[in-house]
């Protein structure tokens, strides 16, 4: 009877470990074909992201040539224009097209780089007519490419679209792939075609800002939080964290419960206990009160918190909360690579975020006087760059030195520039792009 | 018959009561008592778009969203019609655009709804919509069971990235750098992220770090390398080490 039993156990036995070696050899296979898949697919995925970012930043850079007059910044649009093209060039070499005809978009690229390296070599400026004629040609073929990229990323992001599945629509010759139509429409129009840039100057809050003045024990700077937050406390159950060494110095970090069950979560420089940011949760509820309420609420807010006066540089609406950028101001002109962050509940008008940035310790004054007016630095602008508003601001240069500027607010070609110009050279110190049509 | 008459009577009164408002509806649909800045949104920037781009103030997109171009376009018009120029579309102004377009109809020159109050403005603090978008995709991947604040940091981290010499100088190139960050490469990064991780990535444009300056982060159970062990930390935020 062992004996019977055990013959036919043996074979179910061996057939048992076969199939379970097989499958996990199996499972094997399939999570390392899944594994190169996926490196693949993040490989497509990152050449396209960085391809709709280089020819967005291309446009944005032809767009500040065209409207720039300063040799110096001219010749800075010209380099970066060259540098963008040959990295989206590359780009569009590391995509999955060996099968799509990509020559238009690629004709356009070297062009761009071909027109800028000619331009640097033979020494033009940019407000020569011919030289204006090229850039604007350029400049609308930038959009065509940048505006249909847009659309494409608008396309694969609901849908989920995977770049796999368009090498495989190629292969099988198929054409109803909306990525495969998508970038033979783009290529189409290119014949006849987003790198962001923050303001670099705006750093953290110094480590050294207050580095002279006393430190601060845990209690005194949880008090300081409640205190600047506007809430009671602190409780006994809240807890005070001594950070490692950032770029904002010794700090601590204060985290507690307050009424209402609220969290805070506070950041205290150990010397001087002076608050650097905080957030309170909050916001929940309808937006009752308007944004405008909101700002003129944030305004008021940093005034009693001992910032002086300041101006609105920028703000925006996100559901419930409204978020407001504000510069200090010396003698009514805003100092821009100063930042104080605020965010307001539009339920109730609360502030529940606040952060700041920029060297808050360096004095501003004493400034160069002003050598130049509003109309002298217009009529060295550009005639193609329709000025919309001027503001007197104070704006750090290169070298780190705080020196009185123009902020010129225009418009070129329906997009909305603001160009820094040196009050006393007339020289352009920096120039950004605040819209973005193609989204 | 009398009865009938009655009847008759009540039903035409009923009639007009429910409907005479209805008739009127157009006309109700007027600015609010809200006063419109820069930044501001919802149905009142949607009326002062399509009111503006009737006088041919207004060539953008009609989509309730006061961005530069809606700015632009009230600058002007307050110019033209000797107002004092700020931008600001307080009660003179609305009064001013109301009597400026008395043809206006709501219906007739709007047609979809004004833009919901989690749409995005084209740029963020020279951010491009689409940073923003791939950002809120790596926070939710990495971090979407961190407390507010620890989401809030992985966006920190990325934008503290922006501004090194060390990494690439576009959001894409330093989300897709080989090895940068783990959803990236088991594919959490192709999750449907939620609101919470946008308000995150928001709260760190504007200029919250709770990082202070980090550019690495590390889950301390998880993390085997030397190198990450021997950075310099500054803060441990949920199940984050956040290091120089």
């Amino acid at each position: 009877m062992l004996h019977r039993t055990t013959w036919i156990a043996i074979p179910v036995l061996a057939a048992v470990v076969f199939g379970a070696a097989t499958g996990w050899w199996g499972y094997d296979q399939y999570r390392q074909r899944q594994a190169l898949a996926l490196q693949a697919e993040n490989q497509y995925e990152a050449s396209f992201h960085e391809l709709v970012a280089h020819v967005n930043a291309l446009e944005t850079e032809i767009g500040k040539a065209i409207i720039t007059s300063d040799p110096t910044a001219w010749d800075n649009r010209l380099r970066d224009m060259w540098r963008l093209s040959y990295a989206a060039q590359g780009d569009v070499a590391r995509l999955p097209y060996g099968l799509l005809p990509m020559h238009n978009v690629q004709q356009f690229l070297s062009d761009v780089a071909q027109e800028a390296n000619d331009w640097l070599d033979q020494g033009v400026r940019p407000t020569e007519r011919a030289v204006n004629k090229s850039l604007q040609t350029l400049y609308a073929r930038a959009h065509t490419v940048s505006a249909r990229l847009a659309a494409l990323t608008d396309v694969m992001a609901p849908d989920r679209l995977r770049w796999l599945a368009v090498q495989q629509a190629l292969a099988d010759g198929k054409s109803d792939n909306q990525m495969v139509d998508g970038f033979r429409r783009l290529d189409g129009e290119a014949g006849t075609f987003v790198e962001s840039r923050v303001r670099a100057n705006v750093q953290p809050v110094a480590a050294d800002s207050f580095a002279r003045e006393p430190e601060v024990d845990p209690m005194t700077a949880a008090r300081r939080l409640a205190s600047f937050a506007g809430v009671a406390g602190p409780a006994a159950d809240w807890q005070v964290q001594a950070l490692g060494q950032g770029r904002q110095g010794r700090t601590w970090l204060v985290v507690g419960q307050t009424s209402g069950q609220k969290r805070i979560v506070g950041y205290v420089t150990r010397h001087g206990g002076h608050v650097i940011a905080f957030t309170l949760s909050g916001g929940q509820g309808a937006a009752k009160f308007d944004f405008a309420d909101a700002e003129d609420r944030a305004v008021a807010w940093l005034r009693s918190r001992g910032f002086g006066p300041v101006a609105v540089m920028d703000g925006m609406q996100y559901g419930n909360v409204g978020y407001y950028v504000c510069s200090p101001t010396v003698h009514g002109d805003p100092v821009v690579d100063r930042q104080l962050s605020v965010k307001v509940s539009l339920a109730d008008l609360r502030v529940i975020g606040f952060a700041q940035a920029g060297d808050v310790g360096k004095p501003v004054l004493p400034l160069p006087p002003r050598t130049l007016t509003d109309e002298q630095i217009r009529r060295r602008l550009n005639p193609v760059f329709r000025v919309e508003m001027m503001r007197d601001v104070i704006v750090k240069d290169a070298k780190g030195r705080y020196q009185p500027a123009v902020a010129v607010y225009g418009t070129y070609d329906g997009e909305t520039y603001r160009m820094y110009i040196d009050a006393r050279t007339g020289r352009e110190l920096e120039t950004d792009r605040l819209t973005d049509r193609t989204v | 018959m009398k009865l009938l008459r009655v009847l008759l009577f009540v039903l035409a009164i009923a009639l007009v009561v429910v409907f005479t408002p209805l008739a009127a509806a157009p006309q109700a649909m007027a600015f609010t008592a809200r006063h419109l800045v820069y930044g501001s949104r919802g149905d009142d920037v949607y009326e002062l778009q399509s009111r503006l781009r009737l006088l041919g103030y207004y060539w953008g997109r009609v989509d309730g969203l006061f961005g530069w171009k809606t700015y632009w376009a009230v600058r002007t018009f307050q110019y033209n019609f000797g107002m004092k120029v700020d931008g600001v579309v307080g009660p003179k102004t609305k009064r001013m655009l109301v009597k400026a377009t008395p043809n206006w109809h709501w219906r007739r020159s709007g047609g979809s709804r004004s833009a919901s109050n989690h749409a995005l403005p084209s740029r963020v603090q020279g951010l491009s919509a689409s940073d923003i978008r791939l950002m809120q995709h790596v926070v939710y991947g990495e971090a979407r069971g961190e407390p507010f604040e620890g989401q809030v940091a992985v966006a920190a981290v990325i934008l503290n990235r922006l501004h090194s010499p060390k990494f690439p100088h576009s959001i894409p190139a330093i989300i897709y750098q080989p090895g940068a960050f783990d959803a990236v490469s088991d594919g959490q990064i192709n999750l449907p992220p939620d609101e919470t991780s946008l308000q995150a990535v928001l709260d760190a444009i504007h200029g919250w770090d709770p990082t202070h300056g980090a550019l690495y982060y590390f889950n301390p159970a998880k993390a085997t390398s030397r190198w990450i062990w021997s950075r310099p930390q500054i803060a441990r935020i949920g199940s984050h080490i956040f290091t120089l």
